[in-house]
């Protein structure tokens, strides 16, 4: 198998509440990654997904540093990316390192309409990290800027045009040639299609997966149903609540899985045949997402888990290892 | 926009400020005042150069002539000492303008630099700086003012901006710090940050830039303000010296003779009004252009 590109270790990611008085004894926290252990390996797609809430945006800009985390490790080409802050004057500065090291991952924003700067062409938004790193300039530049245009499927003749002149799809298009624009290793996707129409987002889809190819990037594709991830990734990890409750091989999750809250999401999924649609069963959870703040005891899914035990609510389920060869692993002690 | 490496020519946008532009060609009542201004303006600057060719210097006397209510020559009459109204107001107009127009680019500038760390900064930082606005904000603004004034002992122009600038930047700090707050939130701020744009230009290049809305209508919105408070110092005597003359002081003259010389008050009020009245419209209007909630924002 290749070799791996990032690894994260126990990764915690909380946010402090405000004291609610004075005199509150301490400050609860919002747990929203709250211990993640997991690997992406070089050239690979990995789909994260869970519900809204459950803290995939967080762990995804938590590994591009773009939200410090409060423990763990990320580490990337075995530079321990949290470590490459300093910290002075109470402020939080990057190191040079971790700067030099943006240039090899980037980011696809969900929202296409609050990623782009109202106020610059598209010109200068895509340019921007190419002039940010000096890496190109006049003439080159805007050839290169072009090049990127037509790569992700925009006219170049565009780019002297603004956001707001542009649909959402065209304008999750100058995302993407903004986050490819300098050739990174590693893509972080933070639910890219999901705002976007039906129509539009198996294009999105598609671009991604043959940008992916032709780049040899490493992809972590973010997405609260299973439905899209399916089709792009090699791999995908459920979250729930902060934690990973399954991880394996894409086809591994999708007929097999085994963790509840899996088999829960997988059955969401519509089939698109009526008389199939009706006649099989599905799981339907019950009940909301429990609050990250206070986080159940023991298994945390255990409030809405349809196959519950007594002991389920003392005992905090340990990721196991169910097939060397799928790589899948489970946090349910009941499977 | 030349020589391309593809057949079709590049597509000039619209940026928002076109946009913007467009709206307040629209809005008449701004537009109108927007021309009134700048008529206004020019005619302070050049006005008493003409004036001046033409033999009425602003501060030319003609005790024997007297104080001399509107006649063909003397268009707003003439004061005490017989130098020319118009001139008189004309020069004085300019001396407020210019005092309202630097005082106000000074605190907009102060304000929007200092807001805007402020608030990009976050924190322990935001606090202290924000506090001290506060502090500010509590001492009286006018008490602030004449200390400074009266301090420096020197009744010039300079000390006037300086004066009005620095307690003027208070309120535009505030605005872009709201700002600044909510912008930095947005996605395309965390673009920069993953593509490792420093933090100065991520203020200068993506969060001012979104601010400027605002910033420029509370800027024209400030100038009248500037001019009404310079008028007020001027009026207690402790801007403009005589006999160079502002607006404050020729209305200050003019409210002590009255009774016998009413033209000496009205027409400096009335140039005053105007002034003050249209750039408050041409604020209104360049609110509405830029407003981003009238649009369906992008």
């Amino acid at each position: 198998m290749s070799s791996t590109l990032l690894q994260i270790k126990e990764l915690k990611v909380h946010f402090p509440m405000p004291k609610t008085s004075l005199f509150a004894p301490s400050s609860s926290a919002v747990k929203a990654v709250d211990g993640v252990t997991l690997d992406v390996k070089k050239g690979e797609t990995l789909g994260l997904v869970g519900e809204s809430g459950c803290g995939k945006s967080t762990l995804g800009r938590a590994i591009l540093q773009l939200i410090r985390s409060t423990s763990g490790e990320v580490v990337f080409d075995g530079v321990d990316l949290t470590r490459q802050w300093s910290h002075r004057f109470g402020i939080w500065r990057p190191k040079d390192r971790l700067r030099r090291l943006r240039q090899r991952m980037q980011i696809i924003f969900q929202d296409p309409y609050s990623a782009l700067n109202p106020r610059m062409t598209i010109e200068s938004i895509v340019s921007e990290p190419l002039k940010t790193f000096n890496i190109l300039s006049g003439q080159a530049l805007r050839q290169r800027v072009q090049e990127l245009m037509e790569k992700v499927g925009l006219d170049p003749s565009y780019i002297r045009r603004y956001p707001h002149e542009f649909s959402g799809g065209q304008r999750q298009r100058i995302g993407i040639a903004r986050a490819i624009a300098l050739n990174p290793d590693f893509i972080i996707a933070d639910e890219p299609i999901s705002a976007l129409d039906v129509s539009i987002q198996a294009q999105i889809l598609n671009l991604l997966k043959k940008l992916q190819k032709e780049m040899g990037m490493t992809l972590v594709f973010i997405a609260h149903d299973l439905a899209a991830v399916r089709h792009i990734s090699d791999r995908v990890a459920v979250m729930y609540l902060g934690k990973i409750v399954e991880l394996g091989d894409t086809q591994k999750i999708i007929y097999d899985p085994l963790h509840p809250y899996t088999k829960a999401l997988i059955s969401s999924i519509p089939v698109p045949d009526p008389l199939l649609e009706k006649s099989r069963k599905r799981t339907i959870l019950e009940g909301e997402i429990p609050s990250p703040i206070d986080p159940p005891s023991g298994c945390a899914f255990h409030t809405r888990c349809p196959i519950m035990t007594e002991a389920c609510k003392s005992n905090v389920p340990k990721l196991r290892t169910i097939s060397d060869q799928y790589d899948h692993v489970v946090s349910c002690d009941l499977v | 926009m030349t020589s391309q490496s593809t057949s079709k020519p590049i597509v000039e946008g619209t940026s928002l400020w076109l946009d913007a532009w467009k709206r307040l060609k629209k809005n008449r009542a701004a537009y109108l005042s927007g021309i009134v201004f700048v008529f206004l303006t020019c005619l302070c600057f050049i006005g008493p150069f003409v004036m001046k060719a033409m033999g009425f210097a602003y501060d030319a006397q003609d005790i024997a002539y007297g104080a001399h209510s509107p006649t063909l020559n003397h268009w707003f009459g003439t004061d005490f000492y017989g130098r020319d109204i118009f001139t008189r107001v004309l020069v004085g107009a300019r001396v407020s303008l210019k005092i309202g127009l630097i005082a106000a680019i000074v605190s907009a500038i102060v304000g929007t630099i200092f807001g805007s760390i402020a608030g990009y900064a976050g924190g322990k930082i935001d606090n202290l700086m924000m506090r001290f606005v506060d502090i500010l904000y509590a001492l009286p603004y006018m008490f602030l003012v004449i200390i400074f004034v009266t301090i420096t002992e020197n009744k010039g122009e300079t000390v006037l901006f300086i004066a009005l600038g620095l307690v003027g930047w208070l309120t535009t700090a505030r605005i872009v710090r709201g700002q600044v707050l909510s912008l930095k939130e947005r996605e395309f701020v965390q673009a920069a940050h993953s593509i490792g744009v420093p933090a100065y230009l991520i203020i200068f290049r993506h969060l001012i830039p979104n601010t400027l809305g605002p910033i420029i209508v509370y800027f024209t919105l400030t100038i009248p303000t500037m001019i009404l408070q310079e008028a007020f110092l001027s009026f207690l005597g402790l801007g403009i010296q005589p006999p160079k003359p502002s607006l404050g002081t020729l209305i200050n003259d003019g409210a002590n003779h009255m009774i016998v010389f009413w033209w000496e008050l009205v027409f400096p009020s009335l140039f005053m009004a105007v002034m003050l009245f249209s750039l408050n419209f041409l604020g209104d209007g360049l609110r509405d252009a830029l407003d981003p909630q009238m649009k369906k924002e992008s």
